[in-house]
């Protein structure tokens, strides 16, 4: 049976919670595309049937392997959703955890959580603020994963006494936070809030220290380098071409 | 002068201090701005493939010293400049609120005297905690002949601290930097270390207690401006890491900018493989736990440019090998080329309940290109091949360029 749900992590769980209550053994997920023609059931999203899988899989495998289903979910990657549900098919068995490390679910569930870990972690280091003349800092992300839920925590504690907002363009939403109720949260573009849209549009004015802070960051970058020890190579190593759009030291524009 | 003029000057002088660490310390924001990661973080890295983390830049490339070495050395004519206390502090708040770094380290050539520069970077960094509950993170210099009271007040307001040895040796002080003693210099390193621990036993007791370079100090010592043998270097090491409780010792391939009889001459092009080697020599010693000696020796001092050290170290010492990855010990399996931390740390957990084979080893993260050759599983080898000395040589040396250009 093909079923489909709305995109969020809660709601795949219901999709699970779903497939083993009628005892689905070929059951394939897919996220609800307008328009689609693939067929299926929709499950409606249900925060008690996806609690309830999530703490079985607390139980069973621990906070550590649950925990990796979810930031393996935020890659993104198609068919992710199958893969999971084989790999909590396999926990749920009870396998002991020596037969599991072979699966193959368990080996891609590993890579694509070490994939949106990472990526996240790059980008504590890749957020580029501006700041705005409402004294608002702005910065545009474009990761390959779904990394905002992931360093939310981070950016709140580490800038607790600003306004800021990551906005992720690509999936259209946007980390908030306000330092008067001291709370942030991660808003879709089409929720809110004109503002947000201001923001990302070139009418908006820059507050006028900005140029001397951004002149100052590019040319502290270009008097770090050292020329007898270049290696351009290496660079793109740690700091792919794919991010350099939003890197102010490095996209001159 | 103004403040971007400034900023070219020192960042561009403070560029050859090769630590960019920012890991160590882990602090919640509070009231103020910022946080301290324990596990680091980079923001940016330059076209020279070094991470950018911290807003790394003198105080002043004014000195009142003459090393022969140095870019700075008093009687060099090049342009000089001074910041301020509050532009340094400027320059760090709203690069920091920008997310460009993860806070600042902040050097200096020596002005006045060395208690003047001490004092200097002490009101910087007292500062940017104090007035603006800055809580990124910080690492400053103790400069040798200062106080103990302006290095200590520095510590407390600073995650690291450290001092440059520069020389690994007093031979070549003398020769490079004959207004520097080794025994001036060793001086702040042991005086830290000392408090540093103090730090480290007395934290348990009281939470209150005052900070101290919660993230430990390091140094760094120039490599290739004067004779020392790799065996020389690593025993300095050994010991700053033993005796003076360092927490890293960084190695910077020296890049000729004077010229003068007892340095190389200008031409000559710095010695990054050599750098690179000295590096993964440095992780035998700090975390696979190498002596010094076991590396290298008087009679053999210098480490290969072909191959790392620790097959270096295997090819000398073959009639230990194969080992048997069933039994072998954590700590043997560690000596094994190709087996890390992270696969011998596997290896040990699941031989317990599993039957191992090479395919799952793999899986483990053991690069079996190299391992296979020292290891034996079930008492077989994964291929059929003799323990040859010379054959293993060649195998196992790196013959792509491209692979050392990566460092």
């Amino acid at each position: 049976m093909n079923y489909t749900y709305d995109g969020t992590f809660e709601g795949l769980l219901s999709v699970v919670f779903t497939v083993f209550e009628k005892r689905d053994s070929r059951a394939v997920i897919e996220k609800k595309r307008d328009g689609a023609l693939f067929g299926g059931i929709y499950v409606d999203t249900d925060i008690s049937k996806a609690e309830r899988v999530y703490k079985k899989l607390c139980r069973v495998a621990g906070q550590k392997e649950a925990n990796r289903l979810y930031t393996a979910f935020l890659s993104e990657r198609s068919g992710i959703e199958n893969t999971l549900l084989a790999y909590i098919r396999g926990v749920i068995e009870e396998k002991s955890s020596i037969e599991r490390i072979y699966m193959d679910a368990v080996v891609e569930v590993e890579r694509f959580s070490l994939r949106v870990v990472r990526e996240a972690h790059r980008f504590k280091g890749f957020v580029r603020f501006r700041r705005l003349s409402d004294d608002t800092y702005y910065a545009i992300i474009e990761p390959e994963c779904n990394v905002l839920p992931l360093v939310e925590s981070h950016f709140t504690e580490r800038f607790s006494d600003q306004n800021f907002v990551i906005h992720d363009m690509g999936r259209e939403a946007a980390l908030v936070y306000s330092k008067d109720n001291r709370k942030g949260y991660i808003a879709r573009l089409t929720d809110i809030n004109e503002e947000l849209i201001s923001y990302s549009s070139e009418s908006t004015l820059l507050h006028t220290d900005e140029e001397r802070y951004i002149d100052l960051w590019r040319g502290y970058f270009e008097a770090v380098s050292i020329e007898g020890r270049k290696n351009l190579r290496c660079q793109q190593n740690f700091m792919p071409k794919k991010y350099w759009k939003n890197l102010t030291e490095v996209n001159m524009k | 002068m103004d403040v971007m003029k400034k900023l070219e000057i020192l960042s561009d002088a403070a560029k050859y201090d090769a630590s960019c660490s920012s890991s160590g310390s882990s602090r919640g924001s509070g009231s103020g701005v910022g946080s301290a990661a324990a596990r680091g973080i980079c923001h940016s890295w330059t076209s020279d493939g070094r991470c950018v983390s911290l807003l790394k830049i003198l105080l002043t490339n004014y000195c009142v010293y003459d090393c022969v070495y140095c870019n700075n050395r008093r009687s060099n004519k090049v342009e000089r400049a001074t910041f301020t206390v509050d532009e340094i502090v400027d320059l760090t708040i709203n690069f920091y609120r920008r997310n460009y770094i993860e806070g600042l380290f902040l050097s200096s050539g020596i002005i006045g005297d060395e208690d003047t520069t001490q004092e200097l970077i002490m009101r910087v960094v007292k500062k940017l905690r104090l007035e603006y509950g800055f809580n990124g993170y910080i690492h400053t210099k103790a400069i040798p002949g200062a106080s103990r009271e302006l290095i200590r007040q520095t510590g407390m307001y600073s995650d690291r601290l450290s001092v440059n040895i520069e020389l690994p040796s007093e031979k070549s002080l003398k020769l490079l930097a004959p207004e520097k003693t080794r025994e001036n210099i060793l001086k702040p390193i042991k005086y830290i270390g000392e408090e540093y621990e103090n730090y480290l036993v007395e934290k348990g007791k009281n939470k209150k207690l005052p900070e101290f370079s919660p993230a430990g100090h390091t140094s760094q010592l120039i490599v290739g401006a004067s004779p020392e043998s790799d065996h020389q270097i690593l025993k300095l090491t050994e010991n700053l890491y033993d005796k003076m409780k360092l927490k890293r010792v960084y190695y910077s391939a020296y890049i000729p900018v004077n010229n003068h009889e007892n340095l190389p001459a200008v031409n000559v092009k710095p010695p990054l493989t050599r750098e690179h080697r000295l590096y993964q020599a440095d992780w035998l010693l700090r975390l696979y736990g190498f002596k010094a000696g076991e590396i290298l020796s008087e009679k053999d001092p210098f480490l290969r440019e072909e191959y790392d050290p620790k097959v270096g170290w295997s090819l000398n010492n073959l009639d230990i090998f194969p080992v048997e990855v069933t039994r072998a010990s954590y700590e043997l399996l560690l000596r094994v080329p190709g087996i890390g931390i992270t696969g011998a740390k596997r290896i040990v957990y699941y031989r317990k309940n599993s039957i191992l084979n090479f395919d799952s080893l793999k899986k483990m993260g053991v690069v079996l290109k190299r391992a296979k050759y020292f290891i034996t599983l079930h008492g077989s080898y994964l291929d059929s091949f003799m323990l040859d000395r010379d054959l293993l040589t060649r195998k196992l040396s790196d013959t792509r360029d491209t692979q050392l250009k990566l460092f």
